[in-house]
């Protein structure tokens, strides 16, 4: 029986949710939304992909659980009550705010309590990963038409 | 600071390069203001977040003032006006949640520490709101989402480390009170948005 992990099926789910709202505000043609539905799916399962990876490490290194992934979560929700509730167009600055919160969050654990200055983990992967992630979502978006 | 031979120690109480440290030191990591509480540091601190909702109405206002016909220097100076209530309330609400979740979990806490702490997390968006005004007063861009959302929202970051910190790391619950002020934060922003129309 395969064991399911909650912090990988929250972190799956709450990027799920971004690439949702990013699929829905395409502007165009079935062709342009099977496209983008593409690229968003790509970046989302590239994203949880190596973010896991690299925050989890391996061999000597490798932590226990995807703890990390819970930190996106709230986002999502916010996401979710700000377009369905408050009734505001933009999405693409809670993707942008839970993405660096994870990130962040990730970099200053290691300071924090590994001992790590930030010279040291400048370009350690979580950071890339994040910042990757969030200028993809970003430039995914504004190709696709967000109303921002 | 001088001693008794007049001799410079080159220790200066509250000179820029301690202040510019406490602020970058908390900026990120509010919780290291833990134990420096007191009664009119923590409601001297509700300064912060009123005068970044402040800023953020300000940058609505010149907004509204390029796009809306109707605006007015009566319905300008009453938003700033609600901005400041709104700042001051959220700031209070957001301390609340936080000493609630704190309680419910059996957590001793103290709320002025509490709310010292959580306005920190309004230092980054002050300094955000800030260089979003002087970029909408200088290349008269519209900067409400993009510097004024984004910022406000970017005190949920600092803000759920706390909640971290303080709930000793339980997942649950620390989304819970990100999320709770996330969603606070968003219909602070709608009461700001439609209370002039």
């Amino acid at each position: 029986m395969v064991k399911i992990d909650k912090n990988s099926v929250v972190g799956i789910s709450s990027l799920i949710i971004f690439l949702v709202f990013g699929i829905m505000n395409v502007d165009g043609g079935v062709l342009k939304y099977v496209l983008f539905g593409f690229l968003y799916l790509g970046l989302a399962a590239t994203t949880f992909v190596l973010m896991t990876f690299t925050v989890e490490g391996r061999g000597e290194e490798k932590r226990k659980g995807k703890y990390f992934w819970c930190d996106l979560a709230p986002f999502a929700v916010i996401l979710i009550i700000a377009k369905v509730v408050a009734g505001w167009d933009f999405y693409i600055v809670f993707y942008f705010i839970g993405m660096l919160y994870t990130t962040l969050n990730e970099t200053l654990h290691r300071i924090n309590n590994e001992g790590y200055t930030f010279k040291d983990i400048m370009l350690y992967q979580p950071i890339v990963v994040g910042v990757g992630s969030i200028i993809l979502y970003v430039a995914f978006s504004f190709a696709g038409g967000a109303p921002v | 600071m001088n001693t008794k031979d007049g001799k410079n120690t080159g220790k200066a109480i509250f000179g820029i390069a301690d202040i510019v440290r406490v602020f970058s030191s908390f900026s990120l990591s509010p919780a290291k203001a833990i134990g420096k509480q007191n009664a009119e540091l923590s409601f001297g601190s509700l300064a912060l977040p009123a005068v970044t909702y402040v800023f953020f109405a300000i940058q609505l206002v010149l907004d509204r003032f390029s796009f809306v016909p109707t605006m007015s220097g009566i319905k300008a100076l009453l938003m700033v006006f609600i901005s400041l209530i709104v700042g001051v309330g959220m700031s209070l609400l957001s301390a609340g949640l936080l000493y609630a979740v704190l309680n419910l979990k059996a957590i001793k806490s103290d709320f002025q520490c509490v709310l010292l702490c959580s306005n920190f997390s309004y230092i980054i968006p002050f300094f955000a709101m800030f260089v979003g005004l002087l970029v909408r007063l200088i290349f008269a861009a519209p900067t409400t989402i993009t510097f004024g959302i984004s910022a406000l929202l970017f005190a949920l970051i600092p803000y759920g480390r706390l909640a971290k910190h303080l709930l000793k790391d339980n997942i649950l619950w620390y989304c819970f009170a990100v999320a709770a002020n996330g969603i606070l934060t968003v219909f602070a922003v709608n009461i700001i948005l439609f209370s002039v129309n």
